[in-house]
């Protein structure tokens, strides 16, 4: 089994949910979108201390 | 004098408030409308024609006795089935929600309520306002898509059923449907309008807006649908300013800039044509026009735009997806089973990579007030299959810019086509001020579908 198969397993056996659920309807492959996203996103050059476009909000009173 | 369901949301809240309608007759002809065309556009989830009725007559009452709501006074709307009705189902279009019920409103929904707008029913969506199709037609050619998510909310607003409508956009999807179907949509800046009770696509990239036919009436449902709100964090508190007032000023000192790239690409020849057309009436109106180079972290921030909308709508459906897997249609599992599989450092990436994205577009606002580009690369897609491609809306989500999309002509075969409008964040009223520039001095706006 390849490594990346076997990555997938896991990962689904960690989040308890089916690897291979029944496919009712045209089976879509949107991995080649995620893969080039991924890949895109690695390959930007940036400041690995950059604050990523997440935020929390507290109100005062709430620390 | 036409009939009321053929008015803009504008013209009927002035015949309405100068007493030559009543809220009650407009209700009826909308209603009327929806059992004439619904047959054909499937727009709506569920109607709720008494309920319409009552509330009508109970406002057409209130200006009797002084009581007056407002621009929306009686206004007939249609409202996305992904935001939550109180005591009215919310499917989001799925076969996972079917049945719920929720038992209160999203904070729009109660915000238009408060403004005197009456909810005449749901709009289809495609599953969890991602990319499965709702069954809706688009009114200028139903053998076509009204485009996604906001399906039936664009659709009905095309095709009379009623006068303005709200959608929800993670990538393209008050935008795209807008332009499709020949009606305005505006996604407003990210932040600017609470999701409180609507169903999440992706949270950091989920905007809530309104769609209807001419910019002045999505600028007074925005005006309505907009401000903090204590159950929504990313619902901050920047004024608003008079969006209304703003669409008068003269847009001569505005310098619209059009990208050097990306936006390009992959061009249908009629959109090409209408865009160059719509360039020299921008020029026509003394809008200054000139290139615009986007930054080079562009692509890069779209592409991290959609890594975080696979791992974030894959961590909202994971409860779900471990036990009714069977019940999501293809894309959408697709989506999930894709998303789970994403790193967190990746997504940490992608945040960051985002961040500096939206950074490097707040430069290129120093030197433009609007960005202009096609909606859409193509007119609506022959075939209900799908529902078009979000290219070209999906960076402003990303970077939460707000855009607007206005009719902008349409192609030989009659496919209504749409001219994109963005800003700076929370300059809503700049956008709105161009866009409203633009259509006075077009009549796009004025025509409709041949149902």
């Amino acid at each position: 089994m390849e490594r990346s198969e076997q990555a997938r397993r896991w990962i689904c056996e960690l989040l308890r949910v089916p690897p291979e659920p029944e496919r009712p309807g045209e089976p879509v492959d949107v991995w080649p979108i995620v893969d080039r996203a991924l890949t895109a996103v690695h390959a930007a050059s940036l400041d690995p201390f950059s604050e990523p476009a997440l935020a929390l909000r507290l109100e005062p009173g709430d620390e | 004098m036409s009939e009321p369901h053929t008015l803009s949301l504008s013209e009927a809240s002035e015949r309405i408030h100068k007493g030559q309608l009543s809220v009650t007759e407009l209700v009826r002809s909308a209603l009327t409308r929806i059992e004439q065309v619904e047959p054909q556009v499937l727009a709506w989830a569920r109607t709720d024609p008494a309920g319409a009725v009552t509330q009508a007559e109970r406002l057409d009452r209130a200006l009797r006795e002084g009581r007056d709501l407002g621009p929306l006074h009686g206004i007939p709307i249609g409202v996305k089935d992904i935001y939550y009705t109180a005591g009215v189902e919310t499917a989001a279009g799925s076969k996972v929600m079917a049945g719920f019920v929720p038992d209160y409103d999203a904070t729009v929904v109660t915000r238009l309520h408060a403004a005197g707008a009456i909810v005449l029913g749901k709009t289809h969506t495609t599953e969890f306002a991602m990319l499965d199709p709702a069954p809706t037609r688009n009114p200028w050619g139903l053998g076509h898509t009204p485009g996604g998510s906001s399906s039936g909310s664009a659709a009905a607003v095309a095709a009379g059923m009623c006068l303005g409508s709200v959608g929800s956009q993670t990538a393209g999807s008050i935008l795209r449907p807008a332009a499709f179907c020949g009606v305005v949509g505006l996604k407003p800046t990210y932040g600017r309008v609470s999701r409180y009770g609507i169903v999440p696509v992706a949270w950091s990239l989920d905007h809530a807006g309104p769609l209807a036919r001419t910019v002045r009436d999505v600028a007074l449902l925005l005006e309505a649908m907009a401000g903090p709100d204590p159950h929504d964090s990313t619902a901050v508190g920047r004024p608003l300013p008079p969006l209304v007032a703003a669409l008068t000023s003269s847009p001569r000192s505005l310098t619209a800039g059009v990208p050097d790239r990306y936006f390009t690409e992959g061009l249908d020849p009629a959109v090409a044509s209408a865009f160059q057309d719509g360039l020299k009436v921008l020029e026509g109106i003394g809008i200054r026009v000139r290139e615009a180079r986007l930054p080079e972290s562009f692509e890069a921030g779209v592409e991290a735009g959609r890594l975080i909308m696979h791992a974030e709508g894959a961590a909202v459906h994971l409860d779900w997806y471990r036990t009714r897997a069977r019940d999501y249609r293809p894309k959408v599992r697709a989506l999930i089973e894709a998303g789970l599989l994403i790193p967190a450092v990746s997504y940490l990436r992608a945040q960051q990579v985002r961040a500096g994205a939206i950074a490097a577009m707040r430069e290129l606002f120093t030197e433009i007030d609007v960005l202009v580009t096609p909606t859409t690369q193509v007119p609506a897609p022959a075939g209900l299959g799908s529902t078009g491609d979000p290219i070209f809306n999906a960076p402003f989500s990303t970077f939460g810019l707000p855009a607007l999309s206005v009719p902008m002509g349409f192609t030989p075969s009659g496919l209504p086509l749409g001219l994109q409008l963005v800003g700076r964040p929370f300059d809503e009223a700049t956008v709105l001020q161009a866009g409203a520039a633009y259509e006075a001095a077009t009549d796009w706006h004025r025509r409709r579908p041949p149902l």
